[in-house]
């Protein structure tokens, strides 16, 4: 019987993997999985001006310098590029921010941030320096 | 956990394929509507413009206003000089109604970091809005650290001793049972530090509050030397699981497991202290992925549970497929990438595994349940609305995705939970209001007195505040 069950479910894979393939939409855009040094340099990337820094601990880290939490990491150009180019540019990037955007909250776990703030923030994200 | 959601996702589209044999099963199970219709109606926006929401979507507010206080002294100056309704707000990771407000939503992200250290005593003082991942690194870099975190660390850390959020492990009480003292605005915009010397019963009333005694702004915590943790991952049998639950939660300073509904397998996490250096770092990415699998497996198999079951014992892992160390920090916790919405309670021991079978039963008996329940214990404390003020308790999470319907946690989870002497999660779904709680907080009375003292006009209660707080309602 088990090898009945299992030829059955072989059997699937292939037809499903040809069905899976002709349909093509399962499944997150094709960004390239960051390296471990991409995941270190997130983990410890803070910006170099302090209040910013304050902002982005208290509001950005927690989600954008950890990798596996479908935030965009901190610092990994290819997770962003993909966004900037998905939603056209940083001003639809900023609007995601302010309005929340799939997991992330309306603002970003930042209420007081005006939109240049989100700006600064996203630039520093988007290269892990600023 | 290192699963292809590729591959399973093939495997149960393709099994769907195959399934063109028994074409009407099928047709009528991948034709099932389990999505939940939006409570919350449209609102046209508030002269202010401001809006709220809590991460799972279930809450929704409009505010007269936000506000992002930069002090002490200003926020107990707006609090002083104002009459309007205050709420405040850490992260909104809570599913209850615990912040909507028509009046003032108190946002405390500026009240963030380390104040200060004592490396002597291993105690600190933190600014309450701090986020817990922020918080908790920060004092390991002071050589510091916290007894034990939840899942989640976006939380802030008023937010997540106000609801008594805890972790897991037998021998380690809840995150607020760690507060020595704390500094509160009143609702009369006053001032107060609280220790348990100079107004005890206050201190216990106030470490579990909801937000509704006071806008809490910083508090002061026994810590511990920072450490590292050990993290193990096991896939095996559920019944092997469920068996020895209870041995792994005494084995193990940490331990938990994610019973998964339907499959003949489900996971367990154990951690423990260990010295050295960090290795193999755990990669949070594939619990989603295995998500998608399970859900996967639902929407194609789920009409046949004799092939889902064979899908998963042939396609899922077996055995360790985890071992990791790190920090604690980083190892304690993640961010939650999917959302979803969850009740959960909190049973005496004794009880708690006797509900935890007949829940097993009651998710096994629907087919189009995949999401893995979450088991956990906490040892006791002695806040006055603590879930765990008379002793150690199992916790059983009960989850949905996001957009499918859970009225099944109300009128089938809830009754069992309640049935073996269950406390529910404050920040979690739930339906007690102050009558039914006030069979299971001894001091839910003394609490509620207080809280009349403190604030005559009801202006740190909502709706969902009255109903717990106020025994008229």
């Amino acid at each position: 019987m088990k090898r009945i069950v299992l030829l059955v479910v072989f059997s699937a894979v292939i037809l499903g993997g040809s069905w899976f393939a002709l349909n093509g939409t399962i499944g997150p855009e094709k960004v390239p999985e960051p390296t471990a040094a991409d995941i270190a340099f997130a983990d410890t990337a803070t910006p170099t001006n302090q209040e910013l820094t304050a902002v982005y601990d208290r509001s950005c880290r927690s989600c954008h310098a950890l990798d596996g939490t479908g935030a965009p990491l901190t610092g990994y150009a290819p997770d962003w590029t993909a966004r900037l180019n998905a939603r056209g540019g940083l001003g639809a990037l900023v609007v995601s921010a302010r309005k929340g955007f799939k997991e992330m909250p309306a603002m970003g776990l930042c209420n007081d941030c005006s939109d240049a703030n989100f700006e600064e923030l996203i630039s520093f994200m988007m290269k892990g320096q600023n | 956990m290192p699963i292809s959601r590729r591959t399973v996702l093939k495997t149960a589209v393709g099994a769907g394929v195959v399934a063109a044999i028994p074409a009407v099963p099928y047709a009528k199970w991948v034709s099932t509507d389990r999505s939940r219709p939006d409570p919350i109606l449209a609102k046209p926006s508030t002269e202010s413009g401001s809006q709220w929401s809590n991460w799972s979507g279930t809450e929704r507010a409009y505010p007269e206003t936000i506000s992002v206080p930069e002090s002490e002294a200003t926020l107990a100056e707006f609090i002083g000089n104002s009459t309007g309704q205050i709420r405040p707000v850490g992260s909104g990771h809570s599913f209850s109604g615990l912040v909507p407000s028509d009046g003032t939503i108190v946002d405390l992200s500026r009240f963030s970091g380390l104040i200060e250290t004592d490396r002597e005593t291993k105690t600190a003082r933190i600014w309450a809005g701090t986020r817990l991942r922020q918080g908790a690194r920060q004092m390991a870099e002071q050589g510091l650290g916290m007894m034990n975190l939840p899942d989640i660390d976006v939380q802030t850390f008023a937010g997540s001793f106000a609801t008594a959020t805890h972790g897991t492990g037998a021998g380690l009480s809840a995150l607020h049972d760690h507060v020595i003292g704390m500094r509160m605005i009143t609702p009369s915009g006053d001032i107060v530090d609280i220790d348990r010397e100079t107004n005890p019963e206050l201190f216990q009333a106030a470490k579990v509050s909801l937000g509704a005694l006071g806008v809490i702004t910083s508090y002061d915590l026994q810590l511990r030397d920072t450490y590292s943790l050990n993290r193990r991952v096991e896939i095996r049998g559920t019944e092997d699981i469920l068996d020895s639950a209870q041995d792994q939660f005494e084995n193990h300073r940490h331990f938990e497991f994610y019973f998964v509904p339907n499959s003949p397998l489900s996971a367990e996490i154990m951690l423990n202290e260990y010295e050295g250096e960090p290795f193999s770092p755990a990669v949070s990415e594939d619990d989603d992925e295995l998500l998608v699998a399970l859900e996967g497996l639902r929407n194609h198999l789920g009409w046949a549970p004799w092939l889902r079951k064979a899908a998963v014992q042939t396609f899922f892992p077996t055995g360790e497929i985890e071992n990791s160390g790190d920090e604690y920090w980083r190892m304690l916790t993640s961010s939650r990438p999917s959302k979803f919405h969850e009740m959960e309670y909190h049973i005496p021991l004794e009880e708690g595994f006797k509900a935890l079978r007949v829940i097993v039963d009651l998710m096994n008996s629907n087919p189009n349940n995949y999401f893995p329940m979450e088991v956990r214990q906490t040892a006791g404390d002695d806040a006055w609305l603590s879930p765990f003020n008379d002793g150690p308790r199992i916790s059983i999470a009960v989850h949905a995705a996001h957009t499918e319907r859970y009225d099944h946690f109300f009128t089938e989870v809830e009754p069992i939970f309640r049935k073996y002497g269950g406390r529910p999660h404050w920040g979690k779904l739930h339906s007690l209001t102050y009558a039914e709680l006030s069979e299971l907080y001894p001091r839910i009375s003394d609490f509620v007195e207080l809280r009349e003292q403190m604030d005559p006009t009801g202006r740190m209660l909502n709706t969902h505040l009255s109903t717990l707080f106020q025994p008229r309602v």
